[in-house]
């Protein structure tokens, strides 16, 4: 958690916007602090480029506010306003080099030409990429021009570094290396980042804190450990770290735990603070990687399901149970495979610390 | 299949092109014809259908819009394809010097003698062998009174400098030369080449009064507007007159300059015997009085002068003019430089 | 018997369609353009008929009469403001074109592409009719009280300018249109994002991106333009000589055609260099390659 010193540098207050009859911000509101790496992490169309925009000056907001160190930027034209973007398509100007692409921001500064020069080679040593101030953006792959964006977007020493997923349109092996870079980056430079993602993994790699945005709303807020062990909706669970969300009526309540019956057995879960009472109906989501997959059941508190498929994918085995007709759920573990074939007869344990409960509706 | 439908499709269509084009050569040897090639509109329909209606000869109407296309086509046809032309009378000079025409056929021309004489006798045929004139045509002066605060007697005032950006003139090199050299008391057809230079000196003084320079329908800028004075040809002159009957000719002091359109039949015409013939129904003098009627151009067919609109009878004031001729190539080069000089001027 | 391999008949059958292309090319083009050349040194019979193919020079010399070079330059100078004209007035005009929304754009090409339906003569007379003394414009001026006497606007220089841009202008705007509609204008955007007034942004980015257009906008138009005499002709009553309305002079009333034939190749050599070097200062082909 940021501590109360560190100075804010960017706030959204309350921002709506709507085109025509479709809204898709609703009361966005957001806190930046300086030096942080924020995530905004959703699938498309929840808002989070619109939002990006709005930051950028390169739309109004329909109503709300955008604060910059303490000054409200409505009627700032993006010129004006010390931040900088990193487009999706990088857009390089193609009829410029790599310098005079770095160089424009300076340049329109009027600052002199060895101090741009000074610059720019300071912005491609940055970036790795000196030697490359004749090419032109054509001559250049999409890892190389991604960088001069970068460098471009670096140059004028913004306030805020805004990212629109600057990583997508990259190779997976060259996307792990630029994450790391970037990160890097950030530290080196200390600059806030402001950085958009459909891509779960790399928010959780790289970010301070994550922003699941859903709707042009914030589901949840929070560092990645946060999102990741604790997610407060059943959305936040699926979407970062695919859960299994499962719903349970209470069975029996203890001060850290309660126990969940459903059809299938019945399953622990962590109380994280949250009142119940028996019989109320919870639900709970719980990672494919922290449950066993047993022969026989050990503990009182089991589910039981017939194993369906086992598939290995991304280094993990993936086996899918199925929990009576509807429901399923997902295992994870290493190795190439499990000793039960399909068809088999399984049990399904994890300890309560493992399991969280979601979609509470008291706001935490 | 395709292969044999292609086949048998381009097979049809060259059968299709051999037919049209055998029966478009063809098409007129099942009647007698007669080939007139003239400017468009010469003559009223009602005349041309008479003819036909007459004889059974049916006439091809072919047209030219410049006198020297006209030499051209029959240069290059060497004096054949078309029975009867009508033409400017200095082309005809050309046309009979080059061998292109033949001589008329009296014996069918029976009206000959309607012919006033005061059209014959001239440069292009003084032996009145080959042509039948066929309308003459002096430029006049025209003027809108309303416009003009002075009354205008001959060419000198058209350089009035009252009258600047209003004068709407015709684009014959050789009138409007020409009347610049009545002006300084000069022939139109003088051939010496320190008088033309003096004459292009002059016309230049006249820029500046040139509303705008058009060989088509020159009247309208009259009738509309666009300018106060005008020099016009005899059709338009007799048109404007129609349109506006307030509008004042002049018949210039310095002298007039005229122009006989005249018809004469190719030396190897396809049909000789029948031009001969329509000239004969032409000098006719209710059908002379139709075509004169019609065309609005002075009356050549003495016999007619009784029956025809009286404007198109030229006053017994008028007893001479200059025709424009030919003249010498040094002589026509300053015409020409004159010419460009002036137009340039006008411009500028 | 072996079957030809698809490459061999793809290539026949290339070649079928290629080889009328260039036999027309060579018949109608080239041709009558080599044709034209020898003529211009003939010699012109001195009757004013024909011509003797006797080499001469003499109508290349004759050129040089300040007439005639006033008659080139006047040209020039016509088919200049033309083109000035047509930039100041296309560019804008195409340039909102490309940034509407589709149904806007296709209306705006509509009205573009209308006046075409009628053929350019026609919609010239219109313009008579406009500007003529007892016109549409001067009935306006004086129905509103504005003037008393009608204006006399036809039959000078600004009359015919006119007639000139109304007649190029589509092409002009639709040259740019198609270079503005293909920006892409997230450029624009980071443009701005990195310190660009919307003014500096267009002068840095747009409007070099949408270069080619314009610039062939302006062949489009400045080619043209030295040849439409019958618009000078028209709406100029015949005072403007353009070196068009020289060589058809000269062609017809004249009967020179070899002093027509040099007047001809000349304005054509001047019009190539003109293009050549167009083309290299502006290092249009560099434009070109690169996007």
């Amino acid at each position: 958690m940021q501590s109360g010193t560190v100075p804010v540098v960017l706030e959204l207050l309350d921002i709506c916007k709507s085109f025509g009859d479709n809204r898709v911000l609703n009361d966005f509101c957001l806190t930046v602090h300086e030096g942080e790496f924020v995530t905004l992490l959703g699938s498309s169309g929840c808002g989070k480029t619109t939002l990006m925009r709005i930051v950028a000056g390169l739309e109004p907001p329909t109503s709300g506010r955008v604060l910059l160190e303490g000054a409200d930027m409505e009627g700032v034209g993006p010129e004006k306003r010390n931040i900088n973007m990193v487009f999706q398509n990088y857009a390089l100007f193609p009829h410029m080099n790599v310098f005079q692409n770095i160089a424009y921001g300076p340049k329109l500064k009027k600052l002199g030409k060895a101090e741009i020069a000074a610059r720019v080679d300071e912005m491609l040593r940055l970036v790795q990429m000196q030697g490359f101030e004749k090419r032109m953006p054509s001559e250049m792959s999409g890892g190389q021009r991604q960088r001069i964006a970068i460098a471009r977007a670096l140059i004028n020493n913004p306030r805020v570094l805004l990212l629109d997923e600057p990583l997508g349109a990259l190779d997976l092996q060259l996307r792990r290396q630029m994450q790391h870079e970037l990160k890097n980056l950030q530290k080196e430079l200390g600059i806030t980042f402001l950085y958009i993602t459909h891509d779960q993994e790399e928010a959780l790699n790289m970010s301070d804190r994550i922003v699941v945005m859903k709707d042009g709303r914030i589901e949840q807020e929070g560092s990645p450990a946060e999102i990741y062990d604790h997610p407060r909706t059943s959305f936040v669970a699926r979407f970062v770290g695919s859960a299994n969300v499962l719903q349970g009526t209470v069975k029996e309540i203890s001060e850290e735990a309660l126990l969940l019956e459903t059809p299938f057995g019945c399953f622990p879960c962590s109380r994280d603070g949250m009142a119940a009472a028996v019989g109320e109906s919870v639900t709970a989501a719980v990672r494919g990687e922290n449950i066993a997959i047993l022969a026989e059941a050990t503990a009182p508190c089991h589910l039981t399901g017939v194993v369906k498929e086992k598939t290995f994918a991304g280094g993990m085995l993936r086996i899918v149970v199925k929990l009576g007709e509807e429901t399923e759920m997902v295992i994870s573990r290493q190795g190439i495979n499990i000793e039960y074939a399909i068809g088999e007869q399984v049990a399904l344990e994890w300890p309560a610390c493992h399991c969280v409960p979601v979609d509470r509706g008291d706001g935490r | 299949m395709k292969r044999k439908a292609f086949k048998f499709g381009s097979l049809l269509l060259a059968l299709v092109l051999l037919v049209a084009g055998l029966s478009a050569c063809s098409g007129g040897e099942t009647e007698e014809q007669m080939v007139l090639y003239t400017w468009e509109g010469m003559f009223p329909q009602e005349v041309l259908d008479g003819f036909t209606e007459e004889t059974g000869i049916k006439i091809i109407y072919s047209n030219f819009d410049l006198n020297e296309t006209m030499l051209e086509k029959l240069s290059a046809a060497k004096g054949g394809d078309y029975d009867l032309v009508i033409a400017d009378d200095y082309i005809i000079e050309q046309a009979v010097a080059q061998g292109l025409v033949g001589e008329l056929d009296k014996s069918i021309l029976t009206n000959f003698q309607n012919i006033n004489p005061l059209y014959q006798g001239q440069f292009f045929d003084p032996e009145n062998k080959y042509t039948v004139p066929f309308g003459a045509g002096i430029p006049l002066i025209v003027y809108d009174p309303e416009a003009v605060d002075f009354e205008i007697t001959g060419y000198s005032d058209l350089w009035d400098p009252r009258l600047e950006d209003s004068v709407a003139m015709i684009g014959n090199y050789r009138v409007v030369n020409g009347i610049t050299l009545l002006s300084m008391g000069e022939s139109m057809n003088t051939e010496d080449t320190a008088v033309l230079e003096a004459a292009g000196e002059k016309l230049l003084g006249l820029a500046p009064n040139i509303r705008m320079i058009q060989d088509d329908n020159t009247q309208n800028a009259l009738l509309n507007g666009e300018a106060s004075v005008a020099f016009l040809y005899t059709s338009q002159v007799t048109t404007a007159l129609a349109e506006n009957p307030d509008l004042k000719v002049v018949y210039p002091e310095e002298g007039l300059g005229f122009g006989i359109m005249g018809a004469f039949v190719p030396s190897a015409a396809p049909n000789a015997a029948a031009a001969n013939k329509f000239l004969n129904y032409i000098l006719e003098p209710e059908n002379a009085a139709q075509c004169f009627n019609w065309l609005g151009y002075y009356c050549t067919i003495g016999a007619a002068d009784e029956l025809v609109n009286p404007a198109l009878v030229v006053p017994d004031s008028v007893t001479s003019g200059e025709i424009v001729q030919n003249i010498s190539a040094d002589a026509e080069a300053v015409h020409n430089k004159n010419w460009i000089d002036f137009k340039a001027a006008c411009g500028a | 018997m072996s079957k030809p391999s698809v490459g061999t008949k793809k290539r026949d059958f290339w070649w079928m369609c290629v080889v009328p292309l260039y036999l027309f090319t060579l018949a109608f083009i080239l041709g009558p353009m080599i044709y034209m050349v020898a003529v211009s040194f003939a010699t012109n019979n001195p009757s004013g008929y024909g011509f003797q193919w006797i080499f001469t020079l003499e109508n290349y010399l004759r050129i040089q009469d300040p007439t005639y070079l006033q008659c080139f330059r006047q040209s020039f100078e016509l088919a200049f403001s033309t083109t000035a004209l047509t930039i100041l007035i296309g560019y804008p005009y195409g340039y909102y074109m490309g940034r509407l929304s589709p149904k806007g754009k296709k209306l705006m090409m509509f009205l573009v592409m209308v006046p075409f339906w009628t053929s350019s003569l026609i919609r010239l007379y219109g313009w008579l009719i406009l500007l003529q003394a007892k016109g549409v414009l001067n009935g306006l001026l004086q129905a509103l009280g504005l003037i008393e006497d009608p204006i006399k606007m036809l039959y000078t220089y600004p009359a015919v300018l006119v007639g000139m841009v109304y007649a190029l202008m589509p092409f002009m705007i639709l040259a740019v249109y198609s270079s503005v509609e293909k920006m892409d204008w997230s450029l624009v955007e980071a443009a701005r994002d990195l310190g660009a007034s919307p003014v500096k942004a267009f002068w840095t980015v747009t409007f070099p991106l949408t270069l080619p257009g314009l610039l062939s906008g302006v062949i489009l138009t400045f080619v043209p333009s030295m040849g439409l005499f019958f618009i000078a002709d028209l709406l100029g009553g015949n005072k403007i000589v353009l070196v068009g309305s020289l060589i058809q002079d000269q062609l017809t009333r004249g009967s020179n055609w070899p002093f027509a034939a040099a007047l001809a190749v000349l304005l054509m050599a001047m019009m190539t260099l003109m293009i050549v070097v167009y083309r290299k200062v502006t290092h249009v082909s560099e434009l070109e390659g690169r996007l």
